[in-house]
């Protein structure tokens, strides 16, 4: 796998504040999802990685180059950011074409990759509306029309799904997996967890200017030792199998839930467990009905990883 | 019917794109553009000029019809030649006079043009994020101001230049024997060497107040207030202590320089014409420095 990303010892600061922190990572294709809580330092590394501006100190490779000043690679980098950045007295295909027309477009292919990317972006280019009158939702998809109209090989998306309803969302997050499976990579930070969760297991975690993760979720969770894996199994014998888990070494802690039939036990090998839990309900007949880990998600692991 | 899907989203770009010498043109295109759209403040600010301009025609016109009447004798007997000769020497002097006054009257719709629609061209960026998709394309800090700038100029320019060239135009052709042409061939360059002087001064002050603001609102007055406190304080100062302070006044400056060019009466109060050319070129070097140092300022802006 080559990176399309790496950085090292990349940090950032503003005056006496620290915007990013000796960041050493390296991105591969695909999508990736970069999280963090308000502050954490998301937006200066993608500006960084946008070639915006200027690391303090370290290096960021993007496509294996600098990306500040280099104007060659910005033809192969789309960037939306977070602000609103659009002009509100331009309509949706003026802001594209002339945004395009400074990528270097000549005006009539300006025009018609302008029309195109507003139409794959669910926008209708005849659309004689100003941007001022747009929905947050259609300034989303300008902006994101704007990054990919021309053609580049990495999308870096600052917060592409803020401001978005639910079926905006979906539209929007089926659109970045079509991209990828175009071919293209995208970097996009996002506050919405569960939906990065279904969009990517990659992930990179900031926090304060410091990366606290990166890697797949699963992976990531395996790595927080200092916090068992909690697990919740439903029998039609919970005590007796309650009884039976506690003879595992690698099991905590195990307790009754609340509900009929829940048993709640947290392990600090959960790979171990899972080998071992098969045979044991198996053969011990506590008629296990279901098994399931509840804080292997990507919003569990944020917490512990934000929240220590 | 055949079933169809619109799957595709993504397309890379295989081909060459040509490096465009003008970079900064698309950016002057769109922000005149953009400008057009408030059709009010073109109203106000271009149709007295227009009108002006016309007007300015039509006496220029009156003046040589006149001339040429007289030449012909139309009112009886014609004048000796030398007669003929002063005259037309007088009236290509009123002429250049005449144009030098349009020009002073056109000016301040001028400025108001320039401050009107050059004093968001920087903040507004700034505090709508622009220039984050700006500086991710191939674009450089100098072809964003070079853009910019050319756009507050083209508002400013279009008010000064185009009325006087015009005027000159009609007067090359409504002259008898193209005498404007033969003896004021010079008003032509003067004119467009006092718009480009114009549009330099207030240009430059108007974006320098631009990229200090935060809104264009701020902007709009902040430059405003900027020429015409920096004119009352230099004429206070002036009569009271110093004449030389006269020079902190960039449309002082301009005035001087306006005279100057177009031959027209300089007071001896006045400063040096070489020491309002250097305030002059003080004042715009500052102003770029000022917008220079905040576009790269901008970098940290998040």
């Amino acid at each position: 796998m080559s990176a399309i990303l790496a950085a090292h010892e990349l940090g950032r600061w503003y005056g006496q504040v620290v915007g990013l922190n000796d960041l050493t990572v390296e991105v591969g294709p695909g999508i990736t999802g970069l999280l963090g809580p308000n502050g954490a330092g998301k937006s200066t590394f993608l500006k960084l990685i946008a070639g915006e501006i200027r690391p303090s100190r370290g290096t960021v490779r993007v496509l294996g180059q600098d990306p500040f000043g280099n104007r060659e690679l910005y033809r192969r980098i789309g960037f939306a950011p977070q602000q609103d950045a659009l002009y509100d007295a331009m309509g949706a295909l003026e802001q594209v074409t002339f945004l395009l027309r400074l990528s270097g477009f000549e005006a009539r292919p300006a025009r018609e990759r302008a029309q195109t990317a507003l139409e794959r972006v669910g926008l209708d280019p005849r659309l004689k509306r100003k941007v001022k009158t747009f929905s947050k939702g259609m300034r989303q998809r300008t902006k994101l029309a704007q990054a990919l109209a021309h053609g580049p090989q990495l999308l870096v998306l600052d917060e592409p799904l803020t401001g978005l309803d639910p079926i905006g969302r979906r539209d929007m997050l089926a659109i970045f997996r079509t991209l990828a499976a175009e071919g293209a990579h995208v970097i996009l930070s996002s506050h919405v967890l569960h939906e990065v969760e279904a969009l990517t297991e990659e992930i990179l975690v900031v926090h304060r200017g410091r990366l606290l993760a990166q890697g797949r979720v699963g992976e990531v969770r395996r790595l927080l030792s200092r916090h068992p894996m909690r697990i919740e199994l439903r029998a039609r014998a919970p005590r007796e199998l309650a009884r039976a888990l506690l003879g595992l070494e690698e099991v905590v802690s195990v307790r009754l839930g609340h509900d009929d039939g829940l048993v709640l036990l947290e392990t600090r090998d959960a790979e171990r467990f899972f080998g071992r839990v098969t045979s044991l309900v198996a053969e011990g007949g506590f008629g296990v009905q279901s098994l399931e880990s509840v804080d292997a998600g990507l919003e569990a692991v944020f917490d512990y990883l934000t929240n220590g | 019917m055949k079933a169809r899907a619109e799957l595709e989203i993504y397309r890379r770009f295989t081909g060459a794109l040509r490096g465009h010498p003008l970079r900064f043109w698309p950016i002057v295109v769109a922000n005149v553009r953009v400008a057009c759209k408030k059709k009010r403040a073109l109203f106000f600010f271009y149709v007295p000029p227009a009108i002006a301009m016309i007007v300015g025609c039509f006496l220029v016109y009156a003046k040589f019809a006149v001339e040429g009447a007289m030449e012909q004798g139309d009112f009886g007997a014609g004048p000796p030649i030398q007669e003929l000769l002063a005259m037309q020497a007088t009236q290509l002097l009123e002429v250049r006079n005449q144009i030098y006054q349009i020009l002073v009257v056109l000016i301040g719709f001028s400025l108001l043009a320039s401050v009107w629609f050059g004093s968001g061209l920087l903040c507004e960026d700034r505090r709508a994020g622009a220039h984050l998709l700006y500086f991710t394309r191939p674009l450089t800090r100098l072809d964003y101001f070079a853009g910019k700038f050319l756009t507050a100029a083209f508002f400013s320019g279009a008010v000064v230049f185009v009325p006087g060239i015009v005027i000159c135009v009609f007067a090359t052709f409504t002259s008898p024997e193209w005498s404007f042409l033969k003896q004021e061939w010079d008003l032509f360059f003067r004119v467009t060497a006092y718009a480009l002087v114009w549009v330099a001064g207030v240009g430059s002050i108007t974006l320098c107040v631009s990229s200090l603001a935060s809104r264009r609102v701020f902007a709009l007055i902040g430059a405003f207030a900027f020429f015409m406190l920096s004119q009352g304080v230099a004429q206070v100062l002036g009569h009271l202590v110093d004449e030389r302070f006269k020079l902190l006044s960039p449309l002082d400056n301009l005035e001087v320089i306006a005279r100057s060019l177009f031959k027209q009466f300089v007071g001896q109060d006045e400063p040096p014409l070489a020491a309002v050319w250097a305030a002059l070129a003080a004042t715009v070097a500052l102003a770029l420095l000022v917008v220079a140092r905040r576009i790269r300022r901008w970098e940290v802006v998040g």
